[in-house]
């Protein structure tokens, strides 16, 4: 069965190279059979990727130990879907994944298009199909899923106990279809700048596909975070891995390109500007998703490296001097339309929304690489780790927010000074009454207090918004809640973004609360013996060990009093799965509130019963995955289709010789 | 450049600049929380180490063996009156430098935090040539396009309030 794989496998790359001879020559020859033909090629792809997915899973599933990937990364004991996911646990499964992803969406966007966009869309077939191309050469030469082994194994490997989680059916394809989806606002990108067709039209057709992209690859990194947070058990949901941030870094520039390209739609401005920033996001979602394979940067997740990177760099490379090389030949077409008016503009603070998003990038990208130049330079192993994120890209973070409450309520063009007052005296209002209230409730570390001042100012200034559109459509007789859902409705586009903007701000609120007020501690205890943290008190029960099939636990129960009444029962521990019996596999003990979690991981324990803990309690979590959500509910408010224009009946019959125009 | 103007550029720059400021100020390392002075040094120390065996996990949340007795050691050196910065110095010169989860600030190591401030400052600057420019261009081809016609002003006058009334109101 597993040669049927391989046999779509190398039938996929055969179409596929096809597939872009054929559009190219159909652009040269201005030939539509062989455009026609060319899509055909997209289709074909599409479907023998599924059948090649199809029949990994099914070898997955059917235990098929003669392959050497379904070997190495399954076992029988493994649960259904756990089995499943192992599709994309390693680096064969998880290429494969990458490309029939993209193969479908391929014809999915050749469908939607296939009546629009025409002078754009055999480029952009052509340039998806030559990405498409790369994996498939990785996938039949370098790195096949379907590989045999000489024998037929009894049993696989199993899965790295650490990614055996719900987490794991969630975070790796999603992030993974996130760097995925990047590709087709560039393939538009790269047809506008190869065409010279350098309008709008690009920019229109890719609005959907970028704004996608942006909202797959934000729940890619979210899920990871939430992962991180549940099952790595260091009490935090982002360390400043250089693999996490790989998977921020073309969020934040897709982020920047996903404001900047609504300048270039209103005022026809910052062209180059947009297609640079499309262009560095794409290659930064081919470099994250190759830096967790390439093992050049040292990782948590380094436990998948492979020869792969040198192909991959190359890509890189390749795609970078192809990309920056048209952009630059087309450079002089590419003036803007329109000049700024004011440095109080909408346009001015999308410039700086751009600038502080870039800068982030920046530091994050040197900071992972900065290792890797003082070794190459000086030959001196160094580490850039977690203080120097937060000391560099902190404040950076903070003006970010900063700056979502002051640029919505910039006009366009220019502002004067009564709007300004008039759009922000409200909000600054209520932060000061905020942050006097959180002084006075004990909140005293300054960077905390301008953090949060920060904070209620922007969900003020979001929230105003709201107000206003649902008071003026009330003054019309509406009720409230009718008012509201007819606002985000007349407009989803603005008022979607102002949802994820709230969500952005809970998010914030969230680390700010869980970075500053942390309380940590790591005791030893004995059965019977009681701790203290913030709120909450713990007494140890007793150390335990049982067998469960595929693994062996040690755990132990404390009961958890809050402010004085029990609160229930928390059992930490460790899990020694088959396989992986050195490398323990920690299983947090969490009891997440509103105000704050209380988390805590078996650290290890000793022959007379006692246990070492790591305790933490972190406030205000719950609302990071809160904000978490709400963003991706106001993307999905602006992704949402919208209704066709409806069809009206023809009443009278049309009189002989009038021209009906279509509808 | 009119006097005005030249003022105007200065607040904005004064206004950058204490933004800046603040933002500097805001870099400061994060305070440390237990309930003895002797915990609270010792959580100061494991947070600026990283486990020597994984990858840049800080030292306070490894639960591997070796972390385990680093800490242990950190404990006795603290309790025997050594400052944290001494206890430091000590993994360093066990480890070398990689065990430090922020590399010494000193020669090349500076380029790291330097680097990044430089490229912000940098495209500040492009940020503010382009946008003046650009203001620079428009006021230019707006003046070449001013007609003097003294019955035009009405008019010119509703439009702006019209305008200010739009902009009000959304």
């Amino acid at each position: 069965m597993a040669d049927l794989g391989s046999v779509a496998l190398l039938l996929a790359a055969a179409v596929t190279i096809y597939g872009i001879l054929a559009n190219v020559l159909g652009i040269l020859r201005r030939d539509p059979a062989l455009l026609a033909s060319g899509r055909h090629a997209a289709w074909s792809t599409a479907i023998l990727m599924a059948i090649a997915a199809a029949v990994l899973v099914y070898s997955f599933v059917t235990h098929d130990f003669s392959v050497r990937y379904v070997a190495a990364h399954s076992s029988r004991e493994m649960s259904l879907p756990l089995t499943i996911a192992s599709f994309y646990s390693g680096q064969e499964g998880s290429l494969l994944y990458w490309a029939t992803g993209l193969a479908i969406y391929l014809g999915i966007v050749v469908l939607q298009n296939r009546r629009v966009n025409l002078s754009l869309m055999p480029y952009v077939t052509a340039i998806l199909l030559a990405i498409e191309a790369f994996f498939l050469l990785m996938l039949n030469f370098v790195s096949n899923p379907f590989e045999r082994l000489p024998f037929t194994a009894p049993n696989g490997l199993g899965l790295n106990p650490l990614l055996e989680d719900p987490g794991m059916l969630l975070h790796p394809p999603v992030l993974l279809a996130g760097y995925m989806s990047w590709s087709v606002p560039f393939a538009f990108a790269m047809a506008a700048l190869i065409t010279g067709q350098l309008g709008s039209e690009w920019i229109r057709a890719t609005r959907k596909y970028s704004l996608f992209a942006w909202a797959v690859l934000g729940a890619g990194n979210l899920l990871g975070m939430w992962w991180a947070y549940h099952v790595l058990g260091w009490g935090g949901y982002w360390g400043w891995d250089p693999v996490e941030n790989a998977a921020l870094m073309p969020w934040l520039v897709g982020t920047a390109y996903v404001h900047s390209v609504m300048i270039q739609e209103r005022r026809g401005m910052l062209k180059v500007w947009n297609l640079a920033l499309v262009i560095i996001t794409f290659n930064l979602s081919i470099f994250g998703t190759f830096v967790v394979r390439s093992g050049i940067l040292s990782s948590v997740h380094s436990f998948a490296e492979s020869p792969l990177g040198i192909y991959f760099f190359s890509f890189l490379a390749l795609s970078l001097v192809f990309s920056l090389g048209w952009l630059f030949y087309r450079m002089p077409e590419l003036r803007g339309e329109h000049e700024f008016e004011s440095a109080l503009s909408r346009e001015a603070s999308f410039l700086v929304n751009n600038l502080i998003l870039l800068g982030i990038v920046v530091a994050t990208f040197w900071g992972s690489i900065f290792p890797l130049v003082t070794e190459a330079l000086q030959g001196v192993k160094l580490t850039v780790g977690p203080p120097f994120f937060e000391r560099v890209d902190g404040p950076l973070f903070l003006a970010l927010v900063a700056l979502m409450g002051i640029g919505p309520l910039m006009p366009w063009r220019r502002a004067s000074p009564r709007t300004l007052r008039r759009n922000f005296g409200i909000p600054l209002m209520i932060a000061a009454s905020a942050t006097i209230l959180l002084l006075a409730a004990g909140i005293r570390q300054a960077p905390a207090d301008v953090a949060l001042f920060v904070c209620t100012f922007v969900l003020a200034t979001t929230l105003q918004e709201f107000v206003w559109g649902v008071r003026v459509r009330m003054r019309a007789g509406q009720n409230p809640a009718l008012a509201l859902v007819n606002v985000i409705r007349s407009n989803r586009r603005r008022y979607g973004g102002y949802i994820v903007h709230i969500g952005i701000v809970l998010i914030a609120i969230a680390v700010v609360g869980s970075h500053f007020y942390q309380l940590e501690k790591n005791v030893v205890l004995r059965p019977g013996a009681s701790t203290t943290i913030g709120r909450y008190t713990l007494t140890m029960g007793h150390l335990q060990e049982g067998s469960f099939p595929g693994y062996r636990k040690v755990w132990v129960d404390l009961d958890i009093q809050q402010d004085g009444h029990p609160a229930g029962r928390l059992e930490p521990a460790k899990e020694f799965h088959v396989n992986f019996e050195t490398e323990p596999n920690t299983k947090v003990a969490l009891r997440s509130t509103p105000l704050d979690d209380l988390y805590i991981v078996l650290a290890g324990w000793q022959p007379d019963g006692s246990a070492s803990f790591f305790i933490f309690v972190n406030p205000l979590v719950f609302w990071l995955w809160i904000g978490g959500a709400v963003l991706l509910a106001g993307a999905l408010i602006t992704l949402w289709p919208d209704r066709e224009p409806a069809r009206v009946p023809v009443l009278r019959p049309v009189g002989e010789g009038v021209h009906v125009e279509a509808i | 450049m009119r006097p005005s103007e030249t003022g105007r550029w200065q607040r904005v720059g004064l206004v950058i600049a204490l933004g800046l400021a603040l933002l500097a100020s805001l870099a400061v390392p994060r305070v440390g929380y237990a309930d003895d002075p002797l915990a609270e040094k010792e959580l100061e120390v494991e947070r600026q180490l990283g486990c020597p065996v994984c990858t840049n996990l800080p030292l306070n949340v490894c639960d591997n063996q070796l972390c385990e007795e680093m800490r242990g050691i950190i404990r006795e050196k603290l309790a025997a009156g050594e400052t944290p910065d001494q206890v430091v110095a000590y993994f360093v010169s066990r480890y070398g430098e990689a065990v430090l989860l922020e590399p010494p600030r000193q020669g090349f190591n500076l380029a790291v935090w330097y680097l990044p401030i430089l490229a912000v400052v940098i495209g500040a600057a492009i940020v503010l040539i382009f946008l003046r420019q650009s203001l620079q261009r428009g006021r230019l081809s707006a003046e070449h396009l001013q007609i003097d016609d003294p019955t035009l002003d009405r008019y010119r006058r509703q439009v702006r309030r019209d305008l200010e009334r739009f902009e009000g109101t959304r």
